[in-house]
């Protein structure tokens, strides 16, 4: 489903460069359940944005089904973006003046489906992932958990092909972030691909396969 | 995306209300100086219309240009003989010393208040047809004709006396009429004028009636061949020289409305700024999921048309309250007012709107 073909991601620092990621390669297979382990810096978010087409490499080349998306314009990312990939952060994300119903509703709402349509989808996602009784609460009137199955939620609004969790259980205690984890893993039974960036070697068990990253490198 | 705009500014209602109360302060200003201009240019209209048939004789000076202003200065003999020439009605044309009571402060408009001396007998050359409450003669040395304004400025009324530079007049009639002119005016005998003001022997104009209407133009052309150091202005004539007076004023107002417009602008061009940098992180995410350029500058431009909308809406009730004649305040006015606010509000998104595209939507994950 993605492949890599030597990726590099070199940023400017002054008179030096900082080289995020330095020609990684690999694919993630349809269907797969793949964790991106790393100490923090490894480049495990930078390789994530670029699969997840919200940068470019600065070298080499990632296929996204078949299409090259590091030749894309800003607007093909974009639609990209939108219907092809959730995206899961770390920090939750959530529009604050939406309630947990029209953020879920968010992504089809940009899709161009019809309120009616948007919302008992978004509802059913909700119920999907336990809220349904919090549809119309703001994001600040849930527990951190809450808000992250909530971006969960919305990461399958439009039905994605991949979903790139990012840290998802970072800013969550053990127990919300275990929670937020049997979802994922819930939805890769139902046959979605999921790739989750994560520190935690404690995962590395639930998934699929397990890429570890140093210094900007997939090693072995 | 308008109901996301309508939350945003509900998120933040001090900022939100202190924008819409601004623009609306500036936009009941614009209405204020529209107004004002609106209603000079009628008044000069229906003034020009009262002279129809009359001469104003002034003396040829730069400072006299324009219509009648007490900076012209004609000698009583010159007046005199202005008086004698064939083809005027002198039952309706009298020699006239104006002197200003009250300044106007805005630049190079008729005083607020003016005291007008005239030949008792000859009031009707002034006043023509208007409705007078009382008695339109002077028929004493101290009697005063005021104009309803000007009745209101001293605070008398028909019978009452009112003192100007230690005389004491009485008040013996009030018009009310819409020309500007006689509403500010206290109508006095001349040589009571002349003393009063200590102007001896002169006069400011002399207002001519022409006994044929139609030879009007002929009229004042004699009469000013007949003195160079005089100069007789007919309505056509009038009109021109008003035009020119007037094109000042409008220059002034343009020049007072368009810096209402920049300034507006300019405030919620700040106030959005502001927005989007507040909601970077948002807009970031939003670019995430997959919103296009269109989407992110919809929700700019939505929260700024709705704050500039509002203030101009809601200046219209409050500069219709505060207007004297309310018939001022017309449906052109009001949709004026209300385009005014709508492109201020569309401007003033463009250059936070183009921001909001740009941001990079990685940045944006990354601030906090």
């Amino acid at each position: 489903m993605i492949t890599m073909h030597d990726v590099w991601k070199t940023y400017p620092l002054g008179d030096t460069d900082v080289h995020a990621l330095r020609g990684v390669s690999g694919t993630i297979e349809a269907g797969e359940f793949a964790v991106l382990l790393g100490p923090s810096g490894s480049g495990k978010s930078s390789l994530l944005h670029i699969l997840g087409a919200m940068d470019r490499p600065t070298q080499g080349k990632v296929e996204f089904e078949g299409l090259d998306i590091s030749r894309l314009s800003g607007r093909e990312q974009t639609q990209l973006r939108l219907k092809r990939i959730g995206f899961v952060f770390q920090t939750f994300n959530l529009m604050p003046t939406l309630t947990a119903l029209e953020n879920v509703a968010l992504p089809m709402r940009l899709a161009g489906a019809g309120k009616r349509q948007r919302l008992d989808r978004a509802q059913h996602l909700l119920e999907r992932v336990g809220l349904g009784d919090r549809a119309r609460h703001l994001p600040r009137q849930l527990s951190g958990g809450q808000r992250q199955r909530v971006a969960i939620a919305r990461a399958l609004a439009n039905d994605p092909a991949v979903i790139l969790a990012d840290e998802p259980t970072g800013n969550l205690d053990s127990e919300s972030g275990a929670q937020v984890v049997n979802i994922l893993k819930d939805l890769h039974q139902e046959g979605r691909t999921i790739l989750m960036v994560t520190h935690n070697a404690e995962f590395s068990s639930l998934a699929d396969r397990v890429l570890r990253m140093r210094d900007g490198q997939l090693v072995a | 995306m308008l109901d996301m705009a309508l939350r945003n500014i509900w998120q933040r209602k001090t900022r939100s209300l202190l924008t819409i109360l601004g623009i609306g302060l500036a936009v009941m200003l614009y209405v204020y100086m529209s107004v004002i201009m609106n209603f000079y240019n009628k008044d000069l209209e229906r003034q020009l219309s009262s002279i129809a048939g009359k001469v104003v004789v002034s003396a040829k000076s730069e400072a006299a240009n324009g219509f009648p202003t007490a900076a012209s200065v004609i000698t009583i003999a010159d007046a005199e003989a202005v008086l004698r020439h064939d083809g005027i009605d002198v039952s309706r044309s009298t020699p006239v010393l104006l002197q200003p009571l009250v300044n106007n402060p805005a630049p190079n408009m008729p005083p607020l208040v003016q005291a007008v001396g005239l030949l008792p007998g000859r009031e009707t050359a002034y006043l023509g047809d208007s409705r007078v409450e009382g008695s339109a003669q002077l028929t004493g040395p101290d009697d005063a004709i005021l104009g309803a304004k000007a009745a209101e400025h001293y605070r008398t009324k028909l019978g009452d006396p009112l003192v100007i530079q230690d005389r004491t007049f009485r008040v013996v009639g009030v018009v009310e009429t819409s020309f500007e002119l006689l509403n500010n005016a206290v109508i006095i005998p001349l040589q009571t004028a002349q003393e009063t003001f200590i102007r001896p022997g002169v006069v400011s104009l002399v207002y001519v009636t022409a006994s044929d209407p139609s030879q009007v133009d002929q009229l004042a052309k004699s009469i000013q061949d007949a003195n160079s150091k005089l100069q007789a202005v007919s309505p056509g004539g009038m009109s021109r020289s008003v035009e020119k007076a007037m094109s000042n004023q409008r220059a002034f107002f343009a020049g007072v409305k368009s810096t209402i417009i920049a300034v507006s602008l300019i405030m919620i061009t700040i106030v959005m700024i502001m927005a989007v940098a507040d909601r970077k992180k948002e807009i970031g995410t939003l670019k995430a999921l997959g919103a296009g350029a269109w989407t992110i500058i919809g929700t700019v431009a939505a929260e700024a048309l709705v704050l500039s909308l509002a203030g101009g809406v809601l200046s219209i009730p409050v500069s219709w309250l505060r207007l004297e004649d309310k018939s001022q305040m017309d449906f052109n006015l009001a949709l004026q007012t209300v385009l005014l606010a709508a492109f201020v509000g569309a401007a003033a998104a463009i250059w936070p709107a183009v921001s909001a595209v740009g941001v990079d939507p990685l940045e944006s994950l990354r601030h906090e």
